[in-house]
């Protein structure tokens, strides 16, 4: 008898409180831990929608900048311009048989009123002079009249015509370029500062 | 009284001589066979290898490239002279539409170049005695190589000042065309015909556009380059700014030729019987372009001309009796014996760097003399000379070389990287087969050679089938090579190089990859059974129309008749459509008159497809013999969909008289434009297979497509398509005879203009930045 006393003398009262407390801590890192899955799930969500935000916005710059070149395809300076060393690649802009730069001052129509996009039309026609620095400049691809390979047409020989290379056949090849590369860079920022850019290349040919 | 029992004895003592002669012949060392009967030969090694004579003038050559786009031509004319029908002249010829009638190069002491060291040198300052031992003696100089009893040194050669045969001053006029005791300014050019080159590569231009930066130094200049068998490279400036001097800038002779070019002045001391003995020093073609190379540590943009001593030059022993002739201190008589059936060659290539068209610099160059004794048993190969880092077995396998350089580019998987080469045919020195050699233009280094392998994957050979030998036959019908633009690609690479061989084979060589196709065999002849292969004896000429591909050329051809007749005719053939077949007949319509025309087909039997059409020119004369080959035609061209073939009559040569020089007397009688497809031919002529005469400036032109000059007023000398796009025909006064409207000046019509709106767009990639 006395032994079960003893026994039941040793349970306290209270003892379920610890086990209680053991239970709310496991609760609340699991909450900690759920939240922070949460709060996590929710930021990169909403990183991605604004990644897909800049990402359509600037698809939107480029798919204007594509609709620039065609709607002026009948004005578009196809003379190979000379790149000047500045930063921002406005000699290499692409312009009218007048020298004016295509689409200079407007900007493609909002499809987001919280990011704004910068479009800029680049000729692949140029050369670098010698002794001009080019590292860190991100100059566009140099296809000069598509000669480096990849474009559609280059100069043609006439059908039925000697093709003979030689330096005395100096043929009248087609008149010159028929086809000219153009690269569109469209630049998207929202609010916050955060941007995304695409580039493009596109090939125009007669 | 004859006593006739003494003939068999007499008989039997020259038969035992013969024998005891023979037997020792045959047992003797091979470098003591020679052991006179008093003296010492240190090695018969040493007897000296000596240039033979060319014994023939028959050069068909040279027939230049008709030139399209380009208001100023070039030519040579070849004449043997008064004192040596062997030895062949040449007047050079220039026309422009910019001046008046035919003009020659003015020549003065113009700076004469030689090398020393791998330097350019002048030649009258470094010009010595040391320096052609040196390098004019085959085999090496040595003193002491025969010595007599009576103790006179014989070497193998002598360079030294007791040479009364060799005067610096006399070889100089000899070189530059000056000498007071010549009657002509050019020996002859061979194979070679003059190079001229503009400001700038034009396909280069087109195609690579800033990629291509060539030196200003050419600004506003066309040079001609030519070579000539006194054994110097000429440069003639043709045009500077809006002058056109016509006058020779400098002479250069190449390491290759000075080593054979001395001994025209040693044979005209033997040969006193005529003024000149023909050499061919400097025989081949020289071809200039533009390439890439690093100098220093840059890449540059350098102009270089290079070419080959061409048939090269013949080698023999030297006879005996020629110490004595050339050193009358020698003792009258040479008591040892000329080694017999010594045959040998020597031959080379060169490169200069012609960037300043007014500094010419050597480049690289390789050489090569072998011989064969068959009585001593020796056959080697001497002092292949070779820029450093080459092999011997790099070049000793060439005997020689006729065709023209080609050289180009080939582009790297790196974007506006480019691999530049020189191409050359060649034929092997021991078996007569065709070795193609893929060589660094800017360091001579080999970067692949091979044989042409046939079908049955066998190595072709020189023909010999009809009345040449094998050498004469690439000599007179030499292999042509000539690079197409690409079927199909976006820059003027090396990718499909045609070769006609001499043997009538046609293959296509790929620089990248160094794979050659063979594309197909060509016979003439009556029928298969009379078959011979055909040769080309001018530069053929190739052209697209859609998927076609037009090989167009000018071959001999031979028809039975009540007897042989031979004459002249050229085809033009639809590589594309050979459907399989390696070989095709260009069978002759025959007949005596010309002027017809008959289907070529591929194949030997079944079904046969038509592949084109030859046409076969007049044979002068009936009955046998008839006039070989009086009418000649120049080098075909194909422009908008016709081929322009000029036909030439020669009536009679002439020799030079003095001073006064008179060409061989070769007349433009004729000129052809024919369609280029055989269905057009056949339209246009109907059932009948013969060509009409008329102006080719009728609409009817298809109908009568020949433009015949009936009187010597208009009969004409030579054809090019100048830069509106007419084809002139010029007199020998230069006048323009007849014009041709070609339609190539049209532009518009071959593609769009800089001013034509763009149509098309496509999108090529799309990225994140």
């Amino acid at each position: 008898m006395n032994l079960w006393l003893g026994f039941n003398r040793r349970k306290r009262p209270g003892m379920a409180l610890g086990l209680i407390l053991l239970l709310l801590l496991v609760g609340a890192v699991f909450v900690s831990v759920s939240l922070y899955f949460v709060t996590n799930y929710f930021g990169t969500s909403m990183a991605m929608n604004r990644q897909a935000r800049l990402y359509n916005a600037a698809q939107n710059g480029i798919e204007w900048g594509m609709a620039q070149l065609w709607n002026n395809k009948d004005i578009l300076s196809t003379t190979q311009v000379e790149y000047d060393a500045g930063e921002k690649l406005e000699s290499l802009r692409v312009r009218d048989k007048d020298g004016n730069i295509i689409a200079e001052g407007t900007n493609p129509p909002s499809v987001d009123s919280r990011i704004s996009v910068t479009v800029r039309l680049y000729d692949c026609n140029y050369a670098v002079p010698e002794g001009t620095a080019v590292s860190g400049v991100a100059l566009p691809p140099l296809r000069p009249g598509d000669a480096s390979g990849g474009g559609p047409t280059l100069p043609v020989i006439p059908p039925g015509t000697s093709v003979i290379i030689d330096p005395s056949r100096l043929l009248p090849l087609g008149g010159g370029m028929s086809s000219h590369s153009f690269v569109i860079r469209s630049l998207a920022r929202d609010a916050s500062g955060i941007t995304l850019e695409l580039e493009t290349m596109v090939v125009m040919s007669k | 009284m004859r006593n006739k029992t003494s003939y068999p004895f007499r008989i039997s003592v020259a038969t035992l001589i013969a024998t005891l002669f023979f037997f020792t012949l045959l047992t003797a060392k091979p470098n003591t066979f020679l052991t006179p009967s008093f003296g010492e030969i240190e090695s018969a090694d040493l007897w000296p290898v000596w240039p033979k004579r060319a014994s023939t003038s028959t050069v068909f050559e040279p027939a230049s490239l008709t030139s399209i786009g380009r208001d100023v031509i070039a030519w040579v004319d070849f004449a043997p002279l008064a004192t040596n029908a062997d030895f062949l002249a040449a007047d050079v010829s220039f026309f422009s539409a910019e001046t008046e009638g035919i003009q020659h190069p003015s020549l003065e002491d113009d700076p004469l170049y030689i090398t020393v060291g791998g330097s350019r040198a002048t030649y009258d300052d470094a010009l010595t005695w040391a320096w052609l031992r040196e390098e004019s003696v085959v085999v090496g100089f040595t003193e002491e190589w025969f010595k007599n009893n009576a103790n006179v040194k014989f070497p193998n050669e002598n360079f030294s000042s007791d040479d009364t045969w060799l005067d610096f001053s006399n070889w100089k006029g000899f070189l530059n065309g000056k000498g007071s005791d010549l009657d002509f300014e050019f020996a002859d050019s061979g194979h070679a015909p003059p190079q001229l080159f503009w400001e700038t590569d034009p396909w280069f231009e087109a195609f690579l556009r800033e990629q291509y930066n060539p030196s200003d130094t050419w600004e506003d200049k066309i040079i001609a380059f030519l070579p000539t068998n006194q054994g110097v490279l000429q440069c003639i400036e043709v045009k500077s700014g809006d002058v056109y001097p016509y006058k020779r800038l400098w002479l250069y002779m190449p390491s290759v030729a000075s080593r054979q070019a001395v001994y025209h002045e040693a044979w005209k001391t033997i040969d006193i019987d005529h003024s000149r003995s023909r050499l061919t020093v400097l025989d081949g073609p020289v071809s200039v372009r533009d390439i890439e190379m690093t100098v220093g540590t840059e890449k540059q943009w350098r102009r270089i001309a290079i070419g080959s001593t061409g048939i090269g030059t013949d080698q023999d022993s030297k006879a005996p009796s020629y110490w004595n002739k050339l050193n009358s201190n020698y003792p009258t008589t040479i008591p040892f014996t000329q080694p017999v059936s010594t045959t040998g060659r020597n031959f080379g290539f060169y490169a200069l760097d012609v960037t300043d068209p007014t500094n010419p610099l050597p480049l690289w160059s390789v050489s090569n003399t072998f011989f064969t004794r068959t009585t001593s048993g020796i056959s080697k190969s001497l002092s292949v000379r070779k820029p450093a880092g080459l092999s011997d077995s790099d070049y000793e396998k060439i005997r020689f070389s006729v065709t023209k350089p080609v050289i180009g580019y080939t582009t790297t998987a790196t974007p506006g990287n480019r691999n530049w080469h020189f191409l050359a045919v060649t034929i092997e020195k021991d078996s007569d087969q065709y070795r193609w050699y893929n060589i660094n233009p800017s360091n001579g280094s080999v970067m692949g050679t091979g044989l042409f392998l046939n079908n049955d994957a066998l190595p072709n050979t020189i023909d010999d089938t009809i009345f040449l030998t094998k050498e004469s036959w690439e000599n007179v019908y030499p292999t042509r090579i000539l690079p197409a633009f690409p079927k199909g690609g976006t820059q003027p690479e090396l990718t499909d190089v045609y070769v006609a061989l001499s043997n009538g084979a046609i293959y296509k060589w790929n620089a990248k990859t160094n794979i050659l196709t063979h594309i197909v065999t060509l016979y003439t002849g009556a029928n298969w059974n009379s078959a011979l292969h055909a040769s080309y004896l001018t530069e053929f000429d190739i052209a697209y129309v859609d998927d076609h591909v037009y090989f167009s050329a000018v071959i001999p051809l031979d028809y039975n008749g009540a007897s042989g007749h031979d004459t002249t005719g050229f085809f033009v053939i639809d590589l594309s459509a050979l459907n399989g077949n390696t070989e095709a007949l260009i069978s002759p319509p025959g007949g005596d008159t010309g002027d017809t025309f008959s289907v070529v087909r591929a194949g030997r039997t079944g079904s046969t497809p038509a592949i084109g059409y030859v046409v076969q020119l007049q044979a002068l004369g009936t009955g046998s013999p008839a006039p070989d080959f009086q009418y000649r035609l120049g080098s075909p061209v194909f422009v908008k969909n016709y081929v322009y073939v000029a036909q030439y009559l020669q009536e009679q040569e002439r020799v030079k008289v003095g001073k006064e020089w008179i060409t061989q007397d070769i007349d433009l009688t004729r000129l052809y434009r024919l369609p280029i497809s055989l269905s057009a031919l056949q339209t246009a002529t109907g059932a009948n297979d013969k060509l009409s005469s008329g102006n080719l400036n009728t609409v009817d032109e298809n109908k009568n497509p020949i433009n015949q000059f009936t009187d010597e007023a208009s009969e004409g000398k030579m054809i090019f398509v100048d830069s509106e796009g007419n084809l002139i025909v010029i007199n020998s006064e230069g006048d323009i005879v007849t014009s041709v409207d070609t339609g190539l000046g049209q532009a518009s019509e071959s593609g769009p203009s800089e001013e034509d709106p763009f149509t098309k767009m496509r999108v090529v990639y799309w990225k994140r930045r």
